[in-house]
């Protein structure tokens, strides 16, 4: 009786099972001439274009190169494709999504945190990273967490080799918000210095410390000239006039309204005879799109570039609301791709590399 | 499937096998027929013993590729870890780019592999090398892409946390120092953190960042080296070093868990709180959950690689993933869908570094 009991309960389970493998999602039963896969594939399973047969798009198919059954050749083929998709945008006038317009604006400082014991934090943040001589500096500081905090944080500006202290100020908390906050003025030799905010917890001091530079002062921005067309090209120059000659690095994001359109860049030698840098997007970022109204140029930096090796680079920054301007009628705009023989080359390379695959 | 899967990752372990054998006896230098120039990453003894001269720089550049890398390169760019890149690390690294380029050994392009900080190094020569060695007459170098094991070039919170460790000698939160220490391999101090100093995010994230014409292939870890120490101290997924937000070439220094909003570092097909976006030019081509920072250098096997596919399609044809893919069912669940992983099969037979040289040099 007991061995029958036993059985019935082996079978019971038995059912149970099976009948959960067979209803489950993935589950296919099938002989192997059936399909060569186990598993729900359903979204990255082999699906060839359905191109009729006989049109010229399956011929174009056919003529293809099969992609690559060997996934690290296939991400390499994938690469090699992805950059010769982008070997058409000049290096002075590429595309931006929303994200890299983010990443690109230059000048970000993103909040830095300090982990305390018992899951606390201690975080600073600066409303940007570069600051040019005789601006204030922002400073804006939470402290969270179970721990004995103090009503007001201490903030020093610190020479980083000397440790020389060049200026403090104290952070009073926002009833409100209950952030901390103060001001530390630039008036030091341009440079990198350390930031260093004091607090006071549970009785003990805990110094968070980051990095933030100083900038000299470069020259002025003067604004923009009027925009024109040439060689396939909107031509936007802009007016900086440099405290001391060099090589200057000008770059700045396209905006029409709130949406990016591209990241503009143009490197020149500038002198006191010469302060005009031209930024040139190219027919590719803007031919065949709708645009309305006026352009911005948002995010100007200008850089003078190291001329030897050691050397730091030194930063300037546009207003920050930009520049707004009328463009000239875009018609005479196509989507060309720019030459680029370098590029060229290189996505040639590539391609040749891929095609292993 | 499983057949598929067998016959590959057969192909891959004899590959290896063989190759470790042909290249026991004579290195075969080159990849793809470039030239490889190598930029390594962050060395901590030079913190604590700063290098003496060019030599001491360039004997330790050789060491760090021993495992696999240095007998298939033709040059390296060594630099002192003591120093910042805005200083002396440009130019004790600019002295050897200037015979690379005198030696023409990138005037058919060549190849650039770099590690950890390496990938913050070469991004600054990059953007500044063509006109320094314009102006002395010699020809830029010609770059045909960058291969960056966990690049950090987006910096890591642990350079952060080193820097507030700095100007904190008597306040002990002792998890965080030991990993801090970990990382640096000494007790901070403020005049000793050398290269650790651009490593902190801000710093990383505002330094040569112009978009340019250089691929930069990325290839991401996952493991836990330092017995996982470090990894509560860096945001999102990392390496034990690396943040993948910096490995990825992720735009902002959030914490991210993969370079795929569809696709785990381990290779799983679920949701993932992926980058919002990447830096021109930056492609994701491999990740792998269980390498660790320095194991991608080709000292570790074991792992499984993960192609980082967003979609299948190539040239409007879509490839035969279905054959590397295959669905596991954890023990807890009795019926369902099954996971899915998409792998790259033999994988864990070989290294990081050895997949991807095989594969180039195929």
């Amino acid at each position: 009786m007991p061995g029958k009991a036993l059985v019935v309960v082996i079978v019971a389970a038995s059912i149970v099972v099976s009948t959960g493998y067979l209803l489950s999602e993935d589950n296919r039963f099938g002989f192997s001439w059936d399909t060569k896969t186990a598993g729900g594939e359903d979204q990255l399973k082999p699906a060839r274009p359905s191109s009729a047969p006989g049109t010229s798009q399956a011929t174009a198919d056919l003529q293809k190169k099969l992609p690559s059954d060997n996934p690290v050749g296939f991400m390499l083929a994938k690469v090699a494709d992805q950059y010769a998709q982008t070997v058409r945008y000049p290096p002075w006038s590429v595309p931006l999504t929303e994200a890299q317009a983010k990443g690109y604006q230059g000048n970000r400082y993103e909040p830095v945190a300090l982990p305390l014991e018992n899951g606390g934090q201690f975080t600073v943040t600066l409303d940007k990273f570069r600051f040019t001589r005789g601006e204030d500096i922002l400073v804006v500081a939470s402290l969270q967490g179970p721990q004995v905090m103090g009503y007001s944080l201490q903030a020093t500006l610190e020479h980083p080799e000397s440790r020389d202290s060049v200026g403090s100020t104290t952070l009073e908390q926002d009833g409100q918000t209950g952030y901390y906050q103060g001001s530390l003025t630039t008036d030091e030799e341009p440079g990198e210095y350390r930031l260093i905010v004091e607090a006071t917890v549970d009785g003990k001091p805990v110094r968070h410390a980051s990095s933030l530079t100083i900038e000299p002062y470069l020259g002025d921005f003067e604004g923009l000239e009027d925009a024109y067309l040439s060689n396939n090209n909107l031509v936007i120059p802009v007016n900086f006039s440099p405290q001391a000659s060099g090589f200057y690095a000008l770059s700045a994001q396209l905006y029409n309204g709130q949406q990016p359109v591209a990241q503009l860049q143009a490197e020149k030698r500038l002198d006191r005879t010469s302060d005009t840098l031209s930024l040139k997007a190219h027919g590719t970022v803007l031919a065949n799109k709708s645009f309305n109204g006026k352009f911005q140029l948002r995010n100007l930096q200008i850089r003078q570039l190291p001329a030897r090796p050691g050397d730091r680079t030194h930063y300037a920054f546009g207003p920050d609301d930009g520049y707004d301007f009328e463009p000239p009628d875009l018609d005479g705009l196509h989507d060309t791709p720019a030459v680029n023989p370098e590029s060229e080359q290189r996505a040639a390379l590539l391609k040749q590399l891929a095609d292993k695959f | 499937m499983t057949t598929k899967n067998n016959r590959y990752a057969c192909k891959i372990a004899l590959m290896a096998a063989l190759t470790s054998c042909l290249m026991a006896g004579t290195a075969q230098a080159q990849l793809a027929g470039h030239n490889v120039i190598l930029v390594h990453g962050f060395q901590m003894e030079d913190l604590e013993t700063p290098p003496a001269n060019l030599q001491a720089i360039k004997d330790a550049g050789e060491d760090y590729w021993q495992t696999f890398w240095l007998s298939r390169s033709e040059a390296r760019i060594d630099w002192p870890s003591d120093g910042r890149v805005e200083g002396t690390i440009a130019q004790r690294a600019y002295e050897q780019i200037r015979e690379i380029s005198q030696q023409g050994l990138c005037n058919d392009f060549c190849i650039v592999v770099s590690h950890s900080t390496g990938d913050l190094v070469t991004r600054y020569l990059l953007e500044n090398q063509a006109r320094w060695l314009q102006s002395e007459g010699l020809p830029p170098l010609k770059v045909l892409a960058s291969i960056d094991y966990s690049g950090a070039g987006g910096g890591t919170e642990l350079a952060n946390l080193a820097m507030s460790l700095a100007y904190n000698p008597t306040w002990y939160n002792w998890p965080l120092r030991a990993a801090v220490q970990a990382f640096t391999g000494i007790e901070p101090e403020p005049g000793k953190l050398g290269v650790v100093n651009d490593l902190q995010t801000n710093t990383a994230r505002n330094l040569a960042v112009s978009p340019n014409s250089i691929p930069r292939l990325r290839f991401v870890a996952g493991g836990s080296p330092y017995a996982g120490i470090t990894k509560p101290f860096i945001s999102g997924k990392d390496d034990g070093v690396v943040p993948t937000h910096s490995a990825c070439g992720a735009t902002s220094a959030q914490g991210i868990d993969s370079c795929s909003g569809n696709l785990s570092l381990a290779g799983k097909v679920t949701s993932q709180n992926g980058p919002a976006g990447l830096y021109y030019n930056h492609y994701p081509v491999l990740m792998n959950e269980g390498v660790t920072h320095g194991g991608v250098l080709g000292s570790e096997t074991g792992n499984i690689s993960v192609p980082v596919v967003n979609n299948t399609t190539l040239n409007g044809l879509q490839v035969d993933f279905a054959s590397r893919n295959y669905g596991k069912r954890p023990w807890w669940k009795l019926w369902g869908s099954k996971d899915r992983y998409i792998e790259v099969p033999g994988s864990d037979q070989t290294d990081m570094s050895t997949l991807v040289y095989l594969t180039l040099n195929n």
